[in-house]
């Protein structure tokens, strides 16, 4: 029985075909981090699939808890590359949240945030920078560098830690073109793509990124046309409308150059995926297929493209005698298949020693929009990735992706661990 | 539906996170792997105590309301699925490892640990549970005492009868019973845990288990072999018996295994041959190990092998026993589907068994597949089709019956180690003795009177 309900959303007729690939064996129930905490079958991906299933059958409807059982999936992918045969879940979820928006609408907030902020880089900045000069009246600082933020934005799970926001933007640090110092020759033009977090929180990130390139005969161009990538938009809330938007800015912002460098292995991915997910003409499948060959992640730059050798990478000063540890995002692992490469640079620094810990593929469970809604559950998942840090012995843990670094800075301060977290690239020199 | 009043009390009883009964969840609680069997329950209950347990069944029972016991729904026969509708019992919030004893040999472990959880528990401690049924990932300890599962290992360990020592059930009307215990040995009246193992819930529920294990060997190694003929093959495996060795594990499959696993772990297996074994030895002393699998090498060569290797002990041959595990299940892309039987048949008559299964296959004109435990002469004929081809799945269904009666023909019976289920009850009065089959359904209705435990499962 096919039902006639009004709110009945295209994306079923695409998605008959999928929901037969998952067999019902259930091997996700040992894989899906969300699944161990909350032990309940619809937060599995068979229990998504069988939703999805009935759904297309006509004997479900989009529902309030229909759209949060789709929302409760960190898109980790773990079931996914885990699946025998080869189902993905979390792009039907993707597919699922897109068609949720359309039969439902996009919640007032988000479409405040999505359609009328982030789509806006000076404007989200001004809104940023409003609350981050206000952010003393609402709560001291607190050990270290991380602040409780309960106004920036309750966008981030109440009473999460986070750092404080930039005092300068990345933007306003860096010129458009950066070129390689006097007496090094350029060997490469690239763009760097900053996602939000990076401009906004971790500025240093970028700078270290641009300073590294640079030094090593890379010229970096920072396109100010450049917005968000969207990772929150339309992977996250399944705003694809806006996240086409977004898309083809990003696509026109980087059209004069064929390398487009990440230093956020989520918006490495989500630039990836535009070609997947956004794709609505002909002419949008090719922009955004080409777009997409151009993303490269950082460590797979240096190591797989520039080759740069071993002597290249030189602790920075506060990376010295470090025994450092590397967190897998699962957006650099599972989606860009980016394993190798950052341990190769880490492995390559004399005066840093790297310990692998268990599980360093297992998610923080961040997961941007997810975490919002489900800050506790994030916690918790959160909770089983800081035993793995501290079964390392390492100083500081060393990732790739800032919204993992916000989890983790949360997570570690939370249990007053003594562990730094640092981006790769304020490992280097 | 359920009455108001009763989900209200099943609320009282197990707390309100515990008691599903949006349509959503009834629709995740619905599934199966094979379309026919799937039902929604009524209501979904997760209870976390046996306490809660044997309120919930003395509810059930009052009111007459079937309940389906179920862990990781990993049956491929209908077992755990609630095709009368009433409570879908989940136990797998019920998952704690209660003891890990490794100098007793004994564990103690709740119905709902996951299987692979239970086994990555006890290698830690330097111990072993043997009954390793390819669905580890989402078997549950309940799930396979219930279905008495075992896999691979059984040529060697034999199935999880051997290992379950003693049981907490709660009974239908709700009252806990302790049966068996935690000693290695008993001679102490009936063995109501053995009576439990292999119930399919039919009598109880499982609730917690004392398991014994078995040191952990520390060496392993798997010998691969290639054949052109899967008959060729399985003469191979009394030949190694024969020269006294019994291997830890012995599989037995055929091209389509060999191309699904080359899939799921790019093993890189001969795709021109038509048959494989995989068989594993293991033991203490590595000069042993070693040498009984270069005699199983030699005996492959001589048995007509076009190729046999040893693989590297570690992640080689852990990827081997993973694409093993897991190989099944990875031609179901695209809307194709395949239905997994079940049967035993003495080892010797497997290759009769496999042709007469090819004739079946040719009559109804449907594709069949073989791997199986052959060292046990468990065999899982894996069927294919079409989840939108109706009249093709008529005909497989044909097929399995067919193929059922012939294993029955041979000396064999209708399951293995998945459990008969709902599939299969029409076929058990064909080879259990009439007075035996009388036996099992007034022990049913003692226990279960109201016939509220998983109805429509083992009986029609």
């Amino acid at each position: 029985m096919i039902s006639t309900s009004s709110n009945r959303p295209k994306q079923l007729e695409n998605l008959k075909k999928r929901i037969r690939t998952c067999m019902d064996c259930g091997v996700c129930m040992s894989f899906c981090p969300i699944y161990r905490e909350t032990i309940r079958e619809s937060a599995l991906a068979r229990g998504k699939n069988a939703m999805v299933r009935a759904l297309v059958k006509g004997e479900l409807e989009i529902t309030k808890e229909f759209a949060k059982r789709m929302n409760e999936c960190l898109l980790c992918k773990t079931c996914a590359v885990n699946c025998p045969s080869e189902t993905n879940i979390p792009s039907m979820v993707v597919e699922m949240r897109s068609a949720i928006v359309e039969a439902r609408g996009l919640p007032l907030a988000k479409r405040l945030v999505f359609r009328g902020l982030m789509k806006n880089r000076k404007l989200f900045g001004s809104v940023i920078r409003l609350a981050s000069s206000f952010q003393w009246l609402f709560m001291p600082k607190a050990e270290g560098q991380v602040r409780h933020l309960p106004l920036f934005l309750s966008a981030l799970g109440k009473n999460r830690r986070i750092p404080p926001i930039a005092k300068k933007f990345l933007r306003d640090q860096v010129p458009l073109v950066n070129s390689p110092p006097k007496g090094v020759p350029t060997r490469m033009k690239v763009g760097l793509f900053i996602g939000c977090a990076t401009e906004f929180i971790f500025p240093q990130v970028g700078k270290a990124a641009i300073d590294f390139l640079t030094k090593n005969g890379v010229e970096v161009i920072v396109p100010r046309e450049q917005g968000c990538c969207g990772a929150a938009v339309y992977l996250g809330s399944g705003d694809f409308k806006t996240g086409r938007e977004m898309a083809d800015a990003n696509v026109k912002a980087f059209k004069d150059v064929d390398k487009v460098i990440t230093v956020c292995a989520t918006c490495g991915s989500a630039l990836e995926d535009y070609a997947e997910f956004l794709a609505d003409n002909p002419e949008r499948a090719e922009a955004y297929k080409e777009f997409g060959a151009k993303i490269k992640d950082i460590s797979e730059f240096l190591v797989d493209e520039l080759k740069l050798p071993a002597a290249a990478y030189q602790a920075s000063a506060v990376a010295k005698g470090l025994k450092v540890t590397w967190h897998d995002p699962c957006h650099l692992n599972r989606y860009q298949g980016v394993t190798r490469q950052p341990r190769e640079i880490i492995k390559s620094i004399p005066s840093v020693e790297f310990r692998e810990m268990p599980d360093a593929d297992r998610c923080c469970g961040m997961a941007g929009t997810f975490s919002i809604y489900y800050y506790d559950l994030s916690q918790k998942i959160a909770n089983k990735k800081l035993d793995s840090i501290a079964a390392s012995g390492a100083d500081a843990v060393v990732t790739a992706c800032p919204g993992c670094m916000i989890q983790l800075m949360d997570a570690i301060s939370r249990h007053k661990m003594p562990q730094k977290v640092m981006h790769i690239m304020e490992l280097l020199e | 539906m359920l009455k108001p009043e009763v989900i209200s009390q099943l609320i009282k009883i197990a707390g309100k996170e515990n008691v599903l009964t949006s349509k959503e969840e009834l629709a995740v609680h619905a599934t199966h792997m094979h379309e026919q069997f799937v039902h929604p329950p009524e209501a979904v209950v997760l209870p976390e105590t046996t306490q809660q347990v044997a309120g919930i069944m003395k509810l059930a029972n009052e009111h007459k309301i079937p309940v389906t016991p179920r862990g990781g729904s990993a049956s491929g026969h209908g077992g755990s699925t609630p095709i009368y509708g009433g409570i879908s019992l989940v136990l797998t919030r019920m998952n704690k490892i209660i003891t890990i004893e490794e100098e007793n040999l004994i564990a103690i472990v709740e119905a709902g640990v996951i299987l692979y959880d239970f086994q990555v528990a006890c290698a830690k401690k330097g111990v072993y549970f043997p009954p390793d049924p390819n669905g580890y990932y989402s078997s549950t300890i309940g799930g396979i005492i219930a279905n008495n599962s075992s896999g691979p290992s059984s040529i060697k360990y034999g199935t999880c009868r051997d290992y379950v020592t003693g049981l907490e059930v709660v009974l239908p009307t709700g009252e806990i019973m302790n049966v068996g215990g935690r000693l290695a040995k008993s001679a102490s009246a009936y063995n109501l845990a053995q009576l439990f193992t292999g119930s399919e819930g039919t009598l109880g529920v499982i609730t917690k288990a004392i398991l014994k294990l078995v040191p952990a060997n520390p060496f392993r190694k798997t010998v691969t072999a290639t054949f052109n003929d899967l008959a060729l093959a399985s003469t191979n495996i009394s030949k190694i018996l024969a020269k006294g060795i019994l291997p830890f594990k012995l599989e037995l499959m055929d091209d389509y295994w060999i191309h699904s696993m080359n899939e799921v772990r790019h093993l890189g297996l001969p795709e021109d041959a038509n048959a494989l074994l995989f068989i594993e030895c293991n033991g203490s002393v590595q000069e042993a190990v070693d040498k009984e699998a270069e005699i199983i090498a030699d005996i492959c060569r001589k048995g007509g092998a076009t190729d046999v290797r040893v693989p590297k002990v570690g992640k080689e041959t852990d990827e081997l026993w993973q694409a093993r595990a897991v190989g099944g299940y990875a031609n179901q892309k695209a809307g194709r589907k395949s239905h997994s039987e079940d049967m035993c048949v003495p080892r010797t008559k497997i290759p009769e068994f496999i042709q007469r299964s090819k004739e079946i296959a040719a009559k109804y004109n449907v594709s069949v597949s073989f791997g199986g435990h052959a060292g046990d002469g468990a065999t899982h004929p894996q069927f294919f089709y079409d989840a939108d081809d109706t009249a093709y799945q008529e005909r497989v269904a044909k097929a399995v019956d067919e193929q059922i009666e012939c294993a029955i023909s041979l000396g064999g019976i209708v399951s293995s180690e998945h459990g008969i289920g709902a599939q299969k009850k029409k076929f058990i009065s064909k080879y259990l003795d009439p007075k035996a089959l009388d036996m099992m359904k007034k022990i049913k209705a003692l226990f279960d009177p109201n016939n509220i435990m998983n109805p429509g499962k083992i009986w029609e």
